[in-house]
């Protein structure tokens, strides 16, 4: 896969500016949020939106900045969530008062030294056999689990209290505002950091691994070595954001070492996007919230991640971060207006396709998982039936005109576009 | 460990194996066409089953072992045709993905029309008797009937790929697409087909042993990450690794399944009845493991071992 090397290119534009923006509006933006949404539950969504966003962040050193494809990234999660609780038991155990907001610290290192272990392992090929190997080591890591139940738990998993080590840094740690706080700066210190490696020489080589490793190799450098470096600092990161988890909830569960969590971070970070810094941020906080708020309202939920993966991955690789630059480059070029009657059409023949998949699946989802719910079902506002043909046409025929009246405008699309780029050609 | 139990565990862990063969070939054979792993290999698998068990509660077993086949290759090749080949111009880790992705939205799919829990997939009456008895035991005629079935595909495609033209012009599309389309044959339709034949296979494993492992939505996820240990550690793109690798893992889990031992076991041989105190709470996990919780470990020790002393697999090329 080759990817346009803009980061460098904006490097160089304006160094100071692009770099302290982001840095003002990430400070401002953590700052406001807890008193914007006050309520707890508002919180303790924002908490596990903030160690999620964290995770996709260290899953992107991995994705978007080498090029390499873990199918095994859950388990540094889980195993900075395990290290974190046993550390916070033994310092209760041996009556050290180590501060709290610390502990990501060491579920962080103790990531780093295992995913050193790991890189040394799987790195010695990119590609295909780097995601084989690191779905082997997954497996191998969530199957020896269960071996030792006094590490991981059994089934309920390894509990334990976070007011236990007593308040620091002015938090007392009881109410989840005060995790708020810890997991916002360790945000904050662990999106700089890669911020950061990916404008040091390191990052840059990363780059380079990811567009051509073989190069790579014949100027000198060892791609092996540049692969271990991005899986060890993206396993260390992925320890601190499970030890924010740990603190949050409390609980670590060998479920959070196994392939779901390694599915989520995929899911999040591609989605999110992974050309741009900040996309697998939006990643984090759009599934997130899906997965909040969609999961009460609909049992398709995992239905639409999944859809949403494969669109994304056939239309627009971009993710949405990519798509969100694409359409303000748009909207502010000049050939934006004699476009946009057919972009609305566009938009109105997707979201028409869009409204009769979701009718169809919901109508699915009653007829086949949740038939004892009931015949009757209201989507999007329709008061729609399972057992009528009505209700399936419905949805089949919105979907099919959708589908159908898109692929002439998105003909007559490039054709104007073509047209618009030829007559700017000609000036 | 009895006679009896090594040789019912052998005769098990060759049926086992040859399961995971008719999987493994097709995973192997697209890995050889598209340079990717399929993800979604295992459910096809698992669609295959479902395929079978609804046909087979219609219009009976043995046209299910023909029908759910036949449709889960026309969905292999509908995905080749309108899914892969339009994402492969964003490279291998497109395919990737766009596979797993697949493999989601497969799983969720099953769900959504059969439901969470397990389906009632019986054996079919014809097949349900005991097909010869050794030792005083049983053993169930429907697996001696799955291992020819197992048997006589493997037959098959050997055949087909050594000694046909069909197999010639699929070799040689694998090495050499643009001489066998220069050539007048059309590539993209041959890549359809083994794409589509590859997971027709794995729907025949799904129909065949839909009625012995369960029918349920979990059996894609529990089988998928072994069929890639046989494949990485046959040595990718090769038939006669993923044979002799499929053998292996076979063996491997069943006889951990058929030993009954523990740690505590060997140490109580040497007299050791208590695991030191010294150690703590870590080591009396280890005093209690047993073979049989080892075996689902087994796999990926192999993986790992296998990458760190000879990453191109037992029978693969040197990268």
């Amino acid at each position: 896969m080759t990817f346009p090397m803009t980061d460098t290119k904006l490097a160089d534009r304006s160094a100071a500016l692009s770099v302290a923006m982001p840095v003002l509006t990430v400070a401002v933006v953590l700052i406001l949020l807890p008193n914007l949404f006050g309520s707890n539950a508002m919180i303790s969504t924002l908490n596990y939106l903030g160690t999620m966003a964290i995770f996709a962040l260290s899953y992107n050193v991995l994705l978007g900045q080498t090029g390499l494809l873990s199918l095994g990234h859950g388990t540094f999660f889980g195993l900075g969530g395990f290290i974190a609780t046993h550390a916070v038991l033994r310092f209760v155990e041996a009556d050290i008062a180590f501060p709290l907001a610390l502990i990501p610290l060491i579920g962080g290192v103790g990531s780093f030294a295992l995913g050193s272990v790991g890189g040394w392992l799987a790195s010695g090929r990119g590609g295909m056999p780097f995601a084989m190997i690191t779905l082997g080591l997954a497996e191998l890591v969530a199957a020896a689990a269960t071996l030792f139940p006094s590490i991981y738990g059994s089934e309920e998993g390894v509990s334990m209290d976070r007011m236990d080590l007593g308040s620091s840094f002015g938090l007392s740690y009881g109410p989840n505002v005060d995790i708020y706080w810890v997991i916002a700066v360790w945000f904050a210190i662990c999106a700089g950091l890669l911020f950061f490696l990916s404008r040091t020489p390191l990052g840059l080589l990363q780059n380079a691994v990811r567009d051509n490793a073989e190069r790579v190799e014949f100027l000198g450098f060892s791609a092996r070595r540049v692969r271990m470096s991005a899986y060890a600092i993206a396993a260390g990161i992925a320890g601190v954001a499970g030890s924010l988890a740990a603190l949050n909830v409390e609980i670590t569960t060998v479920h959070a070492l196994g392939a779901s969590t390694s599915t989520l971070v995929l899911l999040m970070t591609y989605i999110g996007g992974t050309r741009h810094f900040f996309g697998p941020v939006l990643g984090a906080i759009v599934i997130g919230l899906m997965k909040i708020w969609l999961s009460d309202i609909s049992p398709a939920w995992m239905m639409y991640f999944g859809l949403m993966f494969i669109f994304v991955v056939m239309v627009a690789p971009g993710g949405l971060a990519g798509i969100l630059a694409n359409g303000r480059a748009l909207v502010r070029s000049a050939g934006f207006a004699p476009q946009s009657p057919i972009l609305a059409g566009i938009a109105i023949a997707g979201g028409l396709s869009v409204a009769g998949l979701i009718i169809v699946i919901e109508l699915a989802y009653r007829a086949g998982l949740d038939a004892a719910k009931g015949a009757e079902i209201s989507v999007l506002g329709l008061p729609l039936n399972a057992e009528s043909g009505l209700s399936w046409a419905t949805g089949g025929v919105m979907l099919i005109i959708g589908v159908i009246a898109l692929r002439p405008l998105l003909d007559r699309l490039d054709g104007k576009r073509h047209a618009i780029a030829q007559a700017g050609g000609a000036k | 460990m009895g006679i009896e139990v090594v040789t019912f565990s052998v005769v098990n862990s060759i049926l086992y194996g040859m399961l995971l063969f008719l999987l493994a070939s097709g995973l192997t054979l697209i890995f050889s066409m598209m340079g990717v792993l399929n993800f979604a290999h295992a459910s096809f698998f698992m669609v295959g089953a479902y395929f079978g068990f609804e046909i087979s509660r219609r219009v009976g077993f043995f046209p299910a072992l023909v029908l759910a086949p036949v449709a889960v290759g026309l969905l292999g090749a509908l995905v080749e045709r309108f899914g892969l080949r339009r994402v492969h111009k964003f490279g291998h880790l497109g395919e990737l993905l766009f596979t797993f992705g697949l493999a989601f939205v497969i799983e969720e799919a099953v769900q959504m029309i059969w439901g969470r829990s397990p389906q009632d997939f019986q054996v079919p009456a014809a097949l349900n008797f005991t097909a010869f008895t050794l030792f005083g035991t049983g053993y169930p005629a429907f697996r001696l009937f799955m291992l020819v079935v197992a048997v006589a595909v493997f037959a098959a495609l050997a055949l087909l790929l050594a000694r046909t033209r069909i197999g010639l012009i699929v070799k040689a599309s694998l090495t050499h697409p643009e001489m066998v389309s220069m050539l007048g044959h059309d590539v993209p339709l041959v890549f359809m087909s083994v794409f589509g034949v590859g997971s027709a296979l794995a729907g025949l494993a799904g129909v065949i042993a839909g009625p012995v492992l369960v029918t349920q939505p979990s059996m894609a996820a529990a089988l998928g990450p072994i069929l890639f240990v046989i494949v990485v550690v046959g040595g990718l793109g090769s038939l006669a690794g993923a044979f002799v690798a499929s053998l292996l893992i076979g063996f491997i889990q069943t006889f951990a399944v058929a030993i009954n031992l523990k740690v505590a076991d060997v140490f109580g041989l040497i007299g050791v009845t208590q695991p030191p105190a010294a150690f703590g709470a870590l080591l009396s996990d280890i005093w209690n493991v047993s073979v049989a919780q080892v075996g689902p470990v087994i796999p990926y020790l192999l993986l790992v071992a296998m990458l760190m002393f000879r990453p191109m697999g037992l029978f693969g090329k040197r990268a």
